[in-house]
């Protein structure tokens, strides 16, 4: 339940009232017209508490791993939902409520908002119904604008297949330095990953440095 | 309606969503990813997974080019990755050129680097249903991230990443599941 505010302050004032940032003077005056409403405080200190809890349980800000490769999967499936047949001649009965009405229903904006994120992260993170390895294909992105990264599943290979179309060549003249290696142990983000040589396990062949969204440094050991 | 009123109903329907997603996300985790940082590493780090990424190099010209380092490989495995790639690259000859067998950690990224140029980065997402395992990848070319992708790898079904043309060529990274 809700206490009714009294109509001499203003959205901003209330705010700041509930934000503790009123002046000493708007303080003393507020308190005048808060006096014998003690509802009102409770419902202060029930909004400083949730907005104690958001700040406690949820970080300021969320990076997400991969935030370009995040975009564009949210944006493919926006351009997959917009693409969707639309139905046509469709008679609504007399009587039906117009999806205007709708919008005027006073519950419709935050069903509205909690369908759109319900619908996008179950999209992104839900489980896919198509276990059949020839129905999926990987979900791709190219942060190059200048290549064209198509994805496909051969039935004929019996393997998933990402094409990379436009990528710059590698130089005739450079020699690929290519390994032959076994399996490491992990290292801490930022910590030199050591790989040894298949032939000689205890031979250190490779170190690898990455760090998060960084690129890979690797130095071969002589 | 008031003005405050308003705003504790503003409030309300942005708790209607955080609701939502608390409750897609409220998975259970397993107890060590309910930790603020991962364990130390260790000589037995669980994983999910061991791959295998072999770097192909393909072209129509039967001579391989020269290797400091001699690869080898299972040659049943390379005489069926072989025609595997036939079916899907126009190319007649499928040189191998390096290799690394690697474990997909759990907590960890986990890299495969058979070549100094090309690598990829697996970030493990935990076993598939009806086998295998998902997997985030990033192809890098030195300092580029040429692909990045969410993928299934599953036993006895590759990924093949057609890269960067060289040589006439084409370079080829493969990852599986080792058998």
């Amino acid at each position: 339940m809700n206490a009714n505010f009294p109509h001499d302050m203003n959205e901003e004032l209330m705010t700041r009232w509930i934000d503790g940032q009123l002046s000493p003077e708007e303080q003393v005056s507020v308190n005048r017209l808060l006096a014998g409403q003690p509802l009102l405080g409770r419902e202060k200190q029930a909004a400083l508490h949730l907005g104690g809890l958001l700040r406690t349980h949820l970080p300021s800000t969320l990076e997400p791993p991969s935030p370009d490769f995040f975009t564009s999967r949210i944006m493919d499936e926006i351009r997959a939902s917009s693409s969707m047949p639309v139905a046509k001649n469709v008679k609504v009965p007399a009587g039906t409520p117009s999806f205007w009405s709708w919008l005027k229903k006073p519950w419709f904006a935050p069903l509205a908002s909690a369908a759109a994120v319900a619908v996008v992260f179950a999209a992104l993170n839900g489980p896919h119904s198509n276990p059949s390895p020839s129905m999926e294909t990987a979900r791709i992105y190219a942060p190059d604008p200048n290549v064209v990264a198509k994805a496909f599943y051969s039935d004929s290979a019996e393997a998933t297949v990402i094409d990379l179309q436009g990528l710059q060549p590698v130089p005739n003249d450079r020699e690929i330095r290519a390994f032959d290696l076994a399996s490491s142990e992990p290292a801490e983000p930022g910590q030199p990953q050591v790989f040894y040589a298949a032939s000689a396990p205890d031979r250190a062949a490779v170190v690898l440095t990455s760090g998060t969204g960084q690129a890979p440094r690797l130095r071969e050991l002589p | 309606m008031c003005v405050f009123d308003v705003r504790i109903f503003k409030m309300k329907s942005l708790l209607l969503p955080l609701l939502v997603l608390t409750a897609l996300h409220a998975r259970p985790l397993p107890v060590s990813a309910q930790e603020k940082r991962p364990p130390e590493p260790s000589a037995n780090a669980p994983a999910d997974a061991q791959v295998q990424g072999l770097l192909f190099f393909a072209a129509n010209d039967a001579t391989a080019p020269a290797q400091e380092e001699k690869v080898t490989v299972d040659a049943a495995l390379l005489k069926s990755m072989d025609g595997k790639l036939k079916k899907v690259f126009p190319f007649s000859n499928f040189h191998l050129i390096g290799k690394h067998t690697q474990k997909v950690f759990k907590e960890y990224e986990s890299w495969v680097v058979p070549s100094k140029d090309l690598c990829l980065k697996i970030d493990s997402r935990g076993p598939a249903e009806g086998g295998g395992v998902n997997v985030h990848l990033q192809l890098w070319q030195d300092t580029k991230v040429l692909v990045k992708s969410d993928s299934v790898i599953r036993p006895g079904q590759p990924i093949f990443l057609g890269g960067p043309n060289w040589r006439g060529g084409r370079l080829i990274f493969v990852v599986m599941l080792k058998p």
